[in-house]
């Protein structure tokens, strides 16, 4: 909401700065979110008065005007507007001075020819106005020429931006702004006076067939107004407020809810008449029906949704009530007899009918919060008093349903105890203190609370009346407390650390997380992060109120998104992308919905990227088992033992390139070399090798290793006895199957294989591989010898020939 | 016959002594020792003279053959250390490299700003005993908004815009319902700090992001005040920030929490938003069945995506999630 300074000063005792009232406003959570400066708008522009206008010279369009501008000498000033002429008072930015809404410094110029010493100014150039059609002409002729303009325009304001918290209906007005300030200055307030106008007529039929959505209705007929354009003062303070000012009827309901925090509107009574024929009219309130249809005052046809509130003349909708009016009984010009409408909507009502036909005006923003109950007809006298005031006209009639429950006065108890306890020491001028007893009967009775003491002890207990303005937020004993804290200031209380400590401490799992990115980091791949939404493929949980279709499912897997960074970062020509992401998948589970945490993955591109100059600058690309590798690192960083086997069941990976990965008998997931198709169809280099993995299971392997303190295991300090095994075996035959044979055949006392070579082609029979391992032998007590190690070896090469159809070689 | 000999030592000792200077190769060196001083070598052949010489003359031939050879072997020796020191410093030359030429590797990985911001705070918190806690993404109603403080038509829903799922679940908005599971589990007194993603109908824009991150606080005690709460964010922001900043605590209003406050932080001249936080709401204590007279506690979040944009000065929220490299590379 804007709130003029000028128009506040007029309601509350005011000595601050707009500065120091904005800082004030914004601590008490009546956030100030922009200081809009007018005054320097129009500083240096005075009135002039036209003393004469003849026709440029040199140009058509032009005019040469000799204008009073208070000075001895008159100026000459060259002016393009197609409105300027003699005896007329118009604004004129002297010389030297300064329009920042135009970003125009005034200087002496000559203009096809002529001098000219200032400019005739439009609404437009003093930021009144978007686009103006001429220079501004003022009504008035007896103002004296040389005189400021600011005040006669509204540029000797400042207006403050506040957007309140949305528990604070009551800050949505300028008298509850007026009452917050005087609660944090102690300054005075003067309301508007307000005299009760009593209608005798109240036969004005009025319906309401949905009290809980509108519990109270007002229908007040005004005949014989005149309508106008409302006084300056009027005008000037509705602009203020970003308000743009219709006429006197519209503008006196716009003032008053900007006033009072109230809307009103109101009805061409003729027109309603004309709407309903010839028989009499009742207004009415209820639900609208599918497919009704409204022309809205913003002259937009609006289809209706049962959830839209109507106001109706003998059932034709005539309103979407507490939203906007509708054109067909708008107030314009001729309209002589008004039907003022003043409404209590339920503030969930509104939001719904608000929302459902996507409309909010400042009307439907202040029943959505909560409109005050209790001050209905203070809104509607004031708004009475005004318009005959301003546009003459009797009150002749009215008509009310009303079903307000008396609530009867609030009464909460508040502990001066319990709120010390909850609030702590502050610093006081004499030292740090509590918040004493004078301090909440002074606060509370600034913000218009009545206190009792209901005992006399130490530590009070109040019985606390609460006004009716804030009724909708206070209404416990901690909204009590709060008020206080709030009004005595945040900054006043002291900071201290709970003086309980009690040890914290990471999660197992997080800590397990933790290790897991150092050891991706360690092996060169980058951590990423990604949105969760994404496209739909099919199988996705799905939302039901997706912002676009690209952002409405919940991702099945990280890898996805990995392929795209990588292409893209490949796109960007940013080389490859070596990267990995921990987070969170979801899927369909039988009509429920999983969620579990993932690791993936991507690598590719050269195995070194910095300093290739040794490789004579050409790339080495990254083979599978590079990429595995990393894996492999990885993994016995964290301690966890991977088992690897062949697979096929993730069509973006090879088939013939992808591995399972298990641990402890669970499937992890899997790695491999991207699908030659998928590659193709992304324009991806050869080299892009992916994995992803599912965490519990590996977190479950690797926490003793790395969470829990490693045990110190005795080494031998004897020589390993080295010896080499080579064999032909079928391409089909894998070396985990071998490996195994020979670590089962072996015993205790071979304590490592290790593959060193493979070869194919030439010299291997065909379907055949050659492979070569290394087998070391240790023992803890003494140092191997030949006849120790013979048996044994020739244990396993017995073992491999009776397992697998292979042909030893040596 | 004393004469001659000598004459032949001394001879001997000149023709060694200039071949071995003249020698540079230890192999050639070698070469000389037994020419002259091998058992078949010039100099035995010389000695072998020495039977024809009288009884005095011998010892003072022998001690005068005896310096030859010292001296012979000397020159041998300290040739033989120049030879090497010159094979060695011939290496170091011939193997001498530019040495700022590029070495040859593959970079370690990054840490993401988002990570390493979640990282930091974790620290921090562990540090003032805290204990990590996380929950589900999935949310009830419940959970989400009902126990903390905000029932159905609450205008505070719209503050924080749903993304529903057609189950009527929804995605959190928020890391508050990880307050919630974790105190209808366990009983105060409670420190927790639970980091996670969060989820907003929000349009996406350079400040906002329809999935974001958030690291919710949450303590519950005997005896917690509002003071406890100002003093926890102030030692947080100066650990996070590394120095004390000045702080503002605004009032606010969040359903869960009352008294309710935003801090603000002033960062290079200018009043930064930087969490939300407040006492824990009497409401929710007893949504979960903890006596609000008997314990009080705060709650404080904030979002990890502003604190970390600020703390790195990045300027648009989206960078944090295009994963390009010329980002990514920077921290």
């Amino acid at each position: 909401m804007r709130i003029s300074v000028n128009w506040l000063q007029s309601l509350v005792e005011l000595n601050l700065s707009p500065e120091e009232l904005g800082e004030l406003l914004t601590i008490a959570g009546l956030e100030v979110e922009e200081i809009e400066d007018r005054r320097s708008w129009a500083a240096g522009v005075v009135l002039g008065r036209v003393i004469s206008r003849e026709k440029h010279p040199n140009a058509d369009k032009l005019s040469v005007c000799v204008v009073d501008i208070g000075t001895e000498e008159p100026s000459t000033i060259v002016c393009g507007a197609a409105n300027v002429r003699a005896d007329i008072l118009v604004p004129v930015a002297t010389l030297g001075s300064y329009l920042p809404k135009v970003d125009l410094k005034i200087k002496p110029a000559k203009l096809r020819g002529v001098k000219s010493s200032g400019m005739i100014c439009s609404l437009a150039e003093l930021g009144l106005s978007k686009e103006s059609e001429g220079i501004h002409i003022f009504p008035d002729l007896d103002l004296p020429s040389g005189s400021p303009v600011g005040p006669l325009l509204g540029l000797d304001d400042v207006i403050l931006e506040i957007s309140p918290t949305a528990n604070r209906a009551d800050a949505l007005s300028m008298v509850g702004v007026a009452r917050e300030v005087a609660a944090l200055t102690g300054g005075k307030l003067s309301l508007p006076e307000i005299k009760a106008v009593s209608v005798s007529d109240q036969d004005l039929p009025i319906s309401v067939t949905e009290p809980q959505a509108c519990p109270t209705y007002v229908g007040t007929v005004i005949r014989g107004v005149k309508v106008g354009p409302s006084p300056d003062w009027l005008q000037q303070r509705l602009l203020a407020a970003g308000t743009r000012p219709i006429n006197n009827v519209v503008d006196v309901t716009n003032y008053v809810l900007l006033e009072w925090g109230q809307p009103l509107h109101s009805f061409d009574q003729d027109k309603l008449q004309t709407l309903v024929g010839p028989e009499g009219f009742a207004l009415g309130v209820r639900f609208a029906e599918e497919g009704e249809k409204l022309i809205t005052l913003d002259d937009q046809e609006r289809t209706l949704q049962p959830q839209n509130l109507l106001v109706t003349a003998n059932d034709q909708p005539v309103a979407i009530a507490g939203v906007m009016g509708g054109a067909a009984t708008e107030v314009d010009e001729n309209t002589q007899n008004i039907v003022l409408e003043t409404a209590l909507f339920d503030g969930v009502t509104i939001r719904k009918s608000s929302k459902a036909i996507n409309l909010r005006s400042e009307s439907s923003t202040r029943y959505e919060r909560g409109v005050n109950r209790c001050e209905l007809e203070v809104a509607l006298h004031r708004a009475i008093a005004l318009m005959t005031e301003l546009a003459g006209g009797t009150v002749v009639r009215q008509g009310k349903a009303d079903q307000r429950q008396d609530r009867g006065e609030a009464i909460i108890n508040l502990r001066l105890e319990r709120l010390q306890q909850l609030l702590g020491k502050v610093n006081t001028p004499t030292g740090i203190g509590n918040i004493t007893a004078e301090d909440v009967e002074r606060i509370l009775t600034d913000l218009g609370c009545g206190l009792t003491r209901q005992s006399d002890s130490d530590t009070p207990v109040w019985a606390v009346t609460v006004p009716s303005y804030r009724q909708r937020d206070i209404e416990r004993e901690i909204d009590l407390i709060e008020e206080v804290a709030r009004l005595y200031g945040y900054d006043h209380f002291c900071e201290q650390l709970p003086s309980n400590t009690i040890a914290g401490g990471l999660s197992p799992s997080y800590q397990a997380e933790l290790a897991l990115r150092e050891a991706c980091r360690g092996v060169g791949l980058t951590e990423v992060v990604h949105y969760s939404l994404v496209k739909p493929h099919g199988s996705e949980v799905m939302l039901a109120n997706p912002l676009f279709a690209e952002y409405s499912a919940l991702r099945t897997n990280l890898l996805d998104g990995l392929i795209t960074a990588f292409a893209n970062n490949q796109a960007q020509n940013n080389g490859a992308l070596n990267a990995f992401e921990v987070g969170r998948v979801f899927w369909q589970n039988e009509g429920d919905i999983g969620e579990a945490d993932h690791l993936a993955g991507i690598c590719g591109g050269s195995q070194i990227t910095e300093g290739t100059w040794p490789q004579g600058g050409k790339p080495q690309p990254m083979s599978w088992y590079d990429a595995k590798g990393l894996l492999e690192a990885i993994f016995q960083r964290l301690g966890a033992t991977v088992t690897y086997s062949g697979d096929h069941q993730d069509p973006r990976l090879h088939p013939g390139r992808t591995a399972l990965l298990s641990c402890n008998g669970t499937v992890l997931g899997r790695f491999g070399q991207l699908h030659p198709q998928l590659r193709r169809e992304k324009g991806l280099i050869d080299e892009v090798y992916a994995f992803e993995i599912t965490l519990t299971p590996l977190y479950q392997a690797m926490e003793t290793q790395i969470l829990g303190t490693p045990d110190f295991r005795p080494y031998s300090p004897y020589p390993a006895v080295a010896r080499d095994l080579a064999l032909y075996a079928p391409l089909e035959l894998t070396v985990a199957e071998l490996t195994q044979a020979m670590v089962k055949a072996g015993g205790d006392l071979l304590e490592q294989v290790e593959l060193f070579d493979e070869y194919r082609g030439q010299s291997v029979p065909a379907g055949q591989r050659s492979l070569a391992f290394s087998l070391a032998y240790r023992v803890g007590d003494r140092t191997l010898t030949d006849a120790d190690v013979e048996p044994l070896h020739n244990q396993i090469r017995e073992a491999l020939t009776k397992q697998f159809a292979v042909s030893l070689r040596s | 016959m004393t004469i001659s000999l000598e004459a032949d030592l001394k001879s001997l000792q000149q023709s060694a002594q200039a071949a071995i200077s003249g020698c540079d190769d230890l192999d050639g060196l070698d070469k000389l020792r037994v020419q002259y001083l091998g058992k078949k070598g010039e100099l035995s052949l010389i000695l072998k003279g020495m039977g024809k010489l009288s009884a005095e003359e011998r010892p003072k031939f022998g001690a005068i053959a005896n310096e030859v050879k010292e001296a012979l072997q000397h020159d041998l020796e300290s040739r033989k250390a120049n030879l090497q020191n010159a094979a060695i410093e011939a290496q170091l030359a011939a193997e001498t490299l530019d040495v700022t030429m590029a070495g040859s590797y593959r970079p370690q990985g990054r840490r993401h700003p988002l990570n390493s911001t979640v990282d930091r705070v974790l620290d921090i918190f562990v540090g003032l005993g805290y204990t990590v806690a996380t929950g589900p993404q999935v949310e009830t109603d419940y959970y989400n908004f009902e126990a903390l403080n905000i029932p159905a038509d609450h205008p505070a829903r719209d503050m924080q815009d749903t993304f529903f799922l057609k189950d009527g679940r929804l995605l959190r908005t928020h890391t508050s319902p990880v307050q919630i599971r974790y105190m209808e589990k366990h009983d105060p007194p409670i420190r927790i700090v639970a980091p996670g993603r969060v989820y907003r109908r929000d349009t996406v824009d350079a400040t906002h992001s329809a999935v974001f991150h958030q690291v919710e606080l949450l303590a519950i005690d005997k005896g917690l005040a509002f003071t406890h709460l100002k003093g926890t964010i102030q030692a947080f922001i100066k650990q996070m920030f590394g120095e004390a900043l000045p702080i503002r605590f605004r009032a606010s209003y969040f359903p869960f929490t009352e008294p309710s406050a935003e801090v603000d932080v002033q960062w290079q001249g200018k009043w930064l938003e930087v969490m939300g936080c407040g006492m824990v709401d009497p409401n929710v204590m007893e949504a979960v069945g903890y006596d609000p007279e008997v314990y009080t506690g705060f709650a404080a979040g904030f979002g990890v995506e502003r604190f970390a944009m600020v703390l790195h000065q990045i300027d648009d929220i989206r960078r944090l999630y295009n994963s390009d490299l010329r980002f990514l590379r920077q921290f």
